[in-house]
């Protein structure tokens, strides 16, 4: 009995892969454009219910746990409204990717993905094989709202389509947003001890300014504990302070000519890397870096610490209430031409937030149910929860609302937590300015105006939403999975000192050896294939 | 037929054998996919097959070397420092007399073994932190000058083993302890009479009474030479120290789970696991050969 359980425990890696097994997918037919249902006469064009028989669906997603979503104000409401009834699978956000896998090979699938991140090679693969519907019939037959958005922006159409000309999954669209990771803010009232009335403009005068912090005590307890600027690993600093030396992303990016660059063989990221190298070398830059986690890294915030960090907004790493007295960091000016750059959000999220799985048995009434919340009734009841609960119009003609008092008295985003799945995950839907009015706070008009003055003015989209096909996407996974690696080691490296900038020849070379000139080729490829289908 | 006259003995066996059967040789045809280039609706059997394509990728991946070098020193390192760590416990708590205080050090030793991998990791990070770690104010204050033990690549593998000595090593004794329990007591009365020490007692009769225990334990764990566990790894990784933190397993978990090249990741799994069961039987031979003790 040892002697079996030996063998067969050293195997056990290999066979972690085992539950995919015990199922055998039928192979079905790629599509063609989708059939009519049995049940597409009995739905209506407009108007609740869709369906006048209650029909049920089953629904998978992704949980994060503040609420059960079968509990859910909103979706309750929709099933009184809609006739829909609707069933929930949910798994743990953390784990939702690798399970969301295994649910695709296990061959019982849900009848609807809902906020379900699905990647575009996974909509590329699982579109081609025919286990998601294709989408644009019945977005043209059945989905008013997401057809007038995808008219009046024919962009997000063109990003959303895989190369074999179909839809399978719907974005989150958001017209309005800037952000295409945090910002950059300069902790306020270091910057009030210090007497700085102007930020800093270039690398040199932001070295100068940390460098002030970390020799004046500017947090007034006597000790020479200031940390000028703390990151996590550089993930959380990198795409914004790229964009002084004109690096739009951290791995590719086009561009403003359309030509796609590999970020980590350009000059600007040596210049990026030179710059935090001396940082480091100062120890301005937080030697732990690489070695402490998200909590500490907050820690240090909420103990007036740090100078200079990276946070949606500023109260969440500094603690205490909202406050508009932490500007935001404009880029630094470094003499590269066409530089300082800005990356911007493509307004629509890049993974697929909703996809119909060819086991529903109403793809019909389905994409009524959804393109609701592509209308402004129906984002306001997804995004604020239903009237009267947490908020109520004050002037229903204009749209204008007004908050109400927390129901249970606690945190209002926790609250909105448990009417709607709308938090902390994204889900299918569209952020229209009205679904807002009236429920703005100072923070948000704030946050406006030093989008306005500070990133939009050198802001672009990376890389635009663009599909790859399954077999350039296995070699892109193929590559960039040694490539990562070897960059994101040798990135530690260089900013530490471990590795003299002088090795940065052999460092480019490696990574050519490596196929870097391939991840250029395939993405330009595609690029041109996507600026092409936009001028049709 | 024995079958029938046995058939209690059967049943007894039966969930077992129904249980490796069902979880871990009726899974076993899904190695398959290593040589194959799987993709979930085509199914084990539709995928196409590509040979050994999956095997030549790793061979000539810029990180074979690197890996291979780290499973293999990690893997070493922890049997030359773990292996004899619970023996010397073993013996020497053997020899502690006083009931209440033995048994206070073996609760404190083997307590840590209860802790759960990712607690575990917290805490070494928390404890190594160059600015608010307790282990390296502690060593601040004996005068050395502390290294940062989480982003020092040196570092990395004295810290990997000694955590799991540190969390293994009471539990680990257990199993020596039991075989010392069954020790003649009449041996060490007659070596008393004898006037034999406890030290001349300890080498003559405890250490040649473990040694088939020993042994056994010492195949058990070559068998997973190459077997290093991931999740540790893995929560202590961090771009610094991957040049020495970079094993198999967790390579594996990358590439297979978080990049979903379950082909790949499986080839390369597949290759861990026939370099693990190889050693197995070469080391069991060399056993059977120099000793009475062999698994088989």
């Amino acid at each position: 009995m040892r002697k079996l359980k030996l063998i067969t425990h050293t195997l056990a890696l290999t066979t972690a892969f085992v539950p995919l097994a015990a199922c055998t997918p039928d192979k079905s037919a790629k599509p063609e454009g989708a059939k009519a249902s049995d049940t597409a006469a009995s739905v209506r064009k407009e108007g609740f219910p869709i369906v006048d028989k209650p029909i049920t669906l089953s629904v998978l997603g992704p949980d994060v746990g503040s609420a059960k979503w079968n509990s859910m104000k909103v979706f309750q409401e929709m099933e009184k409204q809609s006739n829909v009834k609707l069933t929930f699978q949910t798994i743990p956000v953390d784990s939702f990717e690798t399970k969301k896998n295994l649910i695709f090979a296990s061959g019982t699938l849900p009848d609807i993905f809902y906020a379900a991140a699905l990647t575009p090679a996974e909509q590329v693969t699982y579109g081609s094989q025919g286990t998601l519907v294709p989408l644009e019939k019945l977005i043209d037959g059945y989905a008013p709202n997401l057809k007038k958005l995808l008219d009046e922006h024919p962009e997000i159409r063109q990003s959303i389509t895989t190369p074999d000309g179909h839809i399978y999954a719907l974005p989150y669209i958001d017209l309005e947003a800037v952000w295409y990771k945090s910002p950059l803010y300069y902790n306020g009232s270091f910057l009030k001890k210090l007497g700085v009335d102007k930020l800093p403009e270039t690398p040199d005068e932001l070295y100068d300014y940390l460098k002030k912090v970390k020799t004046s005590d500017p947090n007034g307890n006597g000790k020479a504990d200031e940390i000028p600027l703390t990151s996590t690993k550089l993930k959380d600093i990198r795409v914004q302070m790229l964009g002084y030396w004109g690096i739009y992303d951290e791995v590719y990016y086009a561009d403003k000519d359309g030509k796609v660059h590999y970020t980590p063989q350009e000059e600007g990221y040596k210049g990026y890397l030179t710059f935090l190298n001396k940082l480091w070398k100062d120890d301005l830059l937080d030697h732990e870096t690489f070695s402490q986690t998200d909590e500490q890294k907050k820690a240090k915030g909420k103990n007036h610490q740090v100078a200079l960090f990276n946070d949606w907004l500023p109260h969440f790493m500094l603690g205490g209430e909202p406050s508009t007295d932490n500007p935001v960091m404009a880029p630094l000016k470094t003499g590269v031409p066409g530089a300082p750059v800005a990356a911007k959000s493509s307004g629509i999220s890049k993974n697929g937030t909703f996809a119909i799985s060819k086991t529903n048995p109403a793809p019909e009434a389905t994409m009524r149910w959804i393109d609701y919340q592509y209308g402004y009734d129906g984002a306001v009841l997804f995004n604020k929860g239903p009237e009267n609960v947490l908020w109520k119009y004050t002037d229903k003609e204009n749209k204008v609302k007004e908050w109400l008092p927390v129901p249970d008295g606690g945190d209002r985003e926790n609250y909105r937590g448990k009417l709607t799945p709308n938090y902390g995950i994204t889900v299918p839907g569209v952020s229209l300015p009205d679904v807002n009015k009236g429920l703005r706070s100072p923070i948000d008009e704030w946050v406006d105006k030093e989008n306005k003055e500070k990133i939009l003015p050198y802001a672009k989209v990376p890389y635009p939403n663009v599909f790859l096909t399954s077999a350039e996407q296995s070699e892109v996974n193929s590559i960039l999975s040694d490539l990562n690696t070897y960059v994101e080691q040798m990135e530690a490296k260089f900013v530490t000192g471990q590795e003299p900038l002088s090795g940065w020849d052999k460092f480019t070379a490696q990574l050519k050896k490596m196929g870097s000139d391939k991840i250029v080729k395939i993405y330009q490829d595609a690029y041109d294939r996507w600026a092409q289908s936009g001028k049709k | 037929m024995a079958i029938v006259r046995n058939w209690e003995l059967y049943l007894f066996i039966a969930p077992a054998f129904l249980y490796f059967l069902i979880f871990c040789y009726f899974p076993m045809y899904g190695i398959q996919i290593a040589f194959k280039n799987f993709n979930p609706s085509e199914g084990f059997a539709g995928s196409p097959w590509v040979g050994f394509d999956h095997f030549t990728r790793f061979f000539h991946s810029y990180y074979f070397w690197d890996l291979i070098w780290n499973t293999l020193s990690i893997s070493l390192y922890e049997l030359a420092v773990g292996f004899p760590v619970p023996i010397i416990l073993a013996l020497a708590f053997n020899e502690v007399r006083t009931g209440f205080f033995k048994k206070m050090v073996q609760t404190v030793t083997y307590a840590p073994h209860f802790i759960s991998v990712v607690v575990m990791a917290g805490m070494i990070i928390t404890f190594l932190s160059p600015t608010t770690g307790i282990i390296t104010h502690m060593l601040e204050w004996i005068g050395l000058n502390p290294p940062d033990f989480l982003t020092d690549p040196r570092w990395f593998k004295t810290m990997y083993v000694l955590s799991g000595v540190w969390q293994g090593a009471g539990w680990g004794t257990i199993i020596y302890l039991a075989a010392l329990s069954g020790v003649d007591p009449g041996l060490h009365e007659a070596a008393i009479i004898d006037g034999a020490s406890r030290f001349q007692r300890m080498r003559h009769i405890n250490i040649p009474a473990i040694v088939p225990t020993m042994t056994i334990l010492l195949i058990l764990n070559m068998g997973s030479l190459l077997g290093v566990g991931f999740e540790k790894i893995l929560l202590l990784q961090n771009p610094l120290n991957m040049e020495a933190s970079n094993v198999i397993s967790t390579f594996v978990y990358q590439s297979g789970l978080v990049d979903a090249q379950y082909s790949f990741s499986t080839a390369v799994g597949l290759f861990n696991s026939v370099i693990n069961a190889t050693l197995l039987v070469v080391v069991n031979q060399i056993v059977r050969r120099t000793s009475e003790n062999s698994l088989w």
